[in-house]
């Protein structure tokens, strides 16, 4: 009886939001940008219009990359750069505001890592975690594929990990109240747990998985992971056809290096997410291989799935693309260039796949410029043969 | 004695068959916890603790479906008898085929304070607020700690593990801790890495980690994203250290299913690593010699923790 009067509120609620506005399934969100992008299209002689940010550390080499390969495929898509940076004293509201504008009229975006300094200057909340709160961005989905012809401990791996990007650890709320002790806020709320769920299980849905697993650490956290794994489990009942699971984050993190196979799409909260994308991506190859975007009910960004500036390759034209090309061809796919976007991962991925051409971090000698050659040449369908 | 729930009771007749048929002089004081009994046993266990000041425990489940205000019992145990320190040494064991080798890490995680302070509290209907406390004083203890344990197993590296890009206030203070500490260590190196990069590291290259110190929860994630590295929560030993007590288990991991977990070898090995308060040396090098033997032959019969899910 309980469980019934639960679904119905969850199903209330997702009625009464989806009234105001507030939330959209996948579908909705890929096919309103292509709406505003043909008005558009009408004004700027068939290009897209994109925003982006280069970020820090070797950010503005591979975007440079980006733009290349973006240029030898003939894509129709027209970048609008900012540059905003905390470590490089780039950053100000007034930056912050402009990104956000210009957000509004594109609606994607492609971003590099905005690194946070370590130094308290003043200000808890960086300018990273800034922009997602303005443009809302609650959802980050990394998909984690093991890349054909690049063999790492393991191998055929499928995993999709979706992660709150809010609120949670991140919320930085912190204060010193006695000397010598601080007390850091981790905010859990009912509202963006069911958020995550419903956009996990219809990310599931959609793409056709099977499995849905919730990450969490509600035997230590009580009230607030317990929070989150009782909206899991409500939305949960709406979707009969996906299996639903559970998992604490210590015995996630191993069964992640033992037997990955296991796991389908995962959702959890902030810190466990950030702490697991990293994990899983190193399972397959570091961070140069793995792509990742960020969802809003109105916007998408598109950026790398372990986000780390790399500063000590910056100028040393030793970072992989790899990531961010695959980044920028789901990010075409999401504008509806599917042909573009199929070029372009094809090339990638046959690149990786014949390894000749490899970065130092794949156990190669080739440099960034080597790699983007060797991909812009393997642009033409027949190239090879 | 605290055998705990699950696979406890039997890991624990296991070890005393080995004590016995090593002629260990060690005399154990069963006493029993379950995860749904009363505050008195959980009492009466502290209060044995106190008495014999060594002890070997298995895992008290906490049951997460009970109200916020009934505690967790190993956190209770934790906190009442100050051991502020959990060491966990995750080493490569030869004959056990892993896809790493050559890993030998010491984990120290801080044991009172952090996440685990169950300080939580829903404020408006709908949002809850959970507090993460960091102190001063804790953070130099347990950087003195490692460090010293560091010096006195000769190792070369130590590395913080944190997050103060995020929680500049509160891991901000942690670090600084330790770069104080560090400063009275000039012949240990001193690192520190964010604990995303440092869970990317460990599942590629964990042989360039010696000894590593961080927080409570960055701690629990570590501990277990290594034990699986070295082949399981079934091999590897973990010990609680505070100033006059020392209680030693396994990993801490929940909800294993015992018929095929059951891997004495953890048992064995971690009652060895014990020495500061008794046992003496001659005879942890004795229990030791049959736990080494056991794994270097290969041919043993206990099931290598396979991951197969029942």
């Amino acid at each position: 009886m309980a469980t019934i009067s639960g679904v119905r509120a969850v199903a209330g609620a997702l009625l009464r939001a989806q009234g105001r506005g507030a939330w959209r399934t996948l579908s909705a969100a890929s096919a309103a940008p292509q709406q505003t992008l043909r008005s558009q299209t009408e004004k700027h002689e068939g290009m897209f219009k994109v925003t982006m940010l280069p970020g820090d550390g070797v950010g503005p080499e591979l975007m440079h990359s980006v733009k290349e390969v973006f240029k030898a495929a003939g894509v129709p898509v027209e970048f609008d750069e900012h540059h905003l940076s905390e470590v490089q004293n780039m950053a100000s509201e007034d930056k912050l505001d402009e990104v956000v504008d210009s957000m509004k009229q594109s609606k994607v975006a492609i971003i590099g890592k905005i690194h946070t300094p370590m130094e308290y200057k003043g200000e808890l909340a960086s300018y990273d975690m800034r922009l997602r709160r303005k443009l809302d961005l609650f959802a980050n989905v990394v998909h984690v594929n093991s890349l054909p012809g690049f063999k790492t401990r393991h191998n055929n791996l499928d995993l999709v990990i979706i992660r709150e990007q809010t609120e949670g650890e991140y919320s930085s709320l912190e204060h010193e109240s006695v000397k010598g002790v601080i007390e850091c806020l981790k905010i859990i709320t009912r509202d963006k747990s069911q958020r995550i769920a419903k956009f996990a299980f219809d990310y599931a849905t959609k793409k056709g998985r099977s499995k849905v697993t919730a990450v969490h650490k509600a035997n230590i956290m009580k009230l607030g992971d317990g929070l989150f794994l009782q909206c899991c489990e409500e939305v949960a009942e709406l979707y009969p056809k996906i299996k639903f699971d559970t998992m604490i984050i210590d015995n996630c993190c191993m069964q992640l290096v033992q037997n990955p196979h296991q796991f389908d799409v995962l959702v959890m909260p902030n810190l466990y997410g950030n702490i697991i994308d990293n994990l899983a991506a190193g399972l397959v190859g570091g961070a140069g291989v793995v792509p990742g975007e960020s969802y809003s009910a109105e916007y998408a960004v598109f950026e790398m799935g372990a986000r780390h500036p790399f500063a000590q390759a910056v100028g040393r034209n030793i970072a992989n693309p790899t990531a961010m090309l695959l980044s920028a061809a789901n990010m075409l796919r999401h504008l509806n260039l599917e042909y573009h976007s199929n070029v372009i991962s094809d090339a990638v991925k046959r690149v990786i796949k014949v390894g000749k051409v490899r970065t130092r971090d794949m156990g190669g000698y080739s440099t960034t410029s080597d790699f983007i050659k060797s991909v812009i040449d393997n642009l033409h369908p027949h190239y090879g043969v | 004695m605290i055998p705990g729930d699950g696979i406890g009771p039997e890991l624990m007749l296991h070890v005393k068959e080995v004590f016995r048929q090593a002629c260990v002089p060690v005399d154990f004081e069963e006493v029993r916890v379950s995860s749904d009994a009363a505050e008195d046993d959980i009492q009466n266990a502290i209060m044995a603790i106190r008495r014999n000041r060594v002890a070997l425990k298995g895992n008290i489940e906490t049951n997460h479906n009970l109200p916020p205000s009934h505690k967790s019992r190993n956190n209770i145990l934790r906190t009442s008898l100050d051991l502020y320190a959990n060491v966990i040494h995750c080493q490569s064991l030869p004959r056990v085929l892993t896809r790493h080798r050559d890993i030998d890490i010491l984990i120290v995680r801080e044991n009172t304070e952090g996440e685990y302070s169950s300080l939580e509290h829903e404020s408006v209907s709908g949002v809850v607020e959970c507090l993460k406390i960091i102190t001063k004083a804790r953070s130099l203890r347990i950087a003195d700690y490692a460090f010293r344990l560091a010096r006195d197993t000769g190792r070369a590296k130590v590395t913080a593990v944190h997050k103060a890009n995020i929680m500049k206030l509160g891991d901000g203070l942690f670090l600084q801790c330790c770069r104080e500490v560090a400063g009275g260590y000039p012949e240990i190196a001193f690192d520190s890495m964010i604990v995303d990069n440092t869970t990317m590291q460990l599942v590629s290259r964990p042989q360039q980690f010696d000894v590593m110190v961080m927080p409570n929860l960055y701690g629990n994630i570590v501990n277990n994203v290594c034990a699986g590295l070295v082949g399981g929560p079934g091999l590897v030993p973990g010990a609680n250290y505070g100033r006059d007590f020392a209680v030693f288990e396994t990993a801490r991991t929940p909800g294993f299913s015992p018929a095929w977990w059951c891997c004495p070898r953890s048992c064995c090995r971690r009652r060895s690593p014990g020495s500061r308060p008794p046992p003496p040396g001659s005879t942890a090098g004795r229990a030791r010699r049959p736990a080494s033997c056991g794994g270097g032959e290969g041919g043993v019969s206990d099931p290598l923790p396979s991951p197969r899910p029942q």
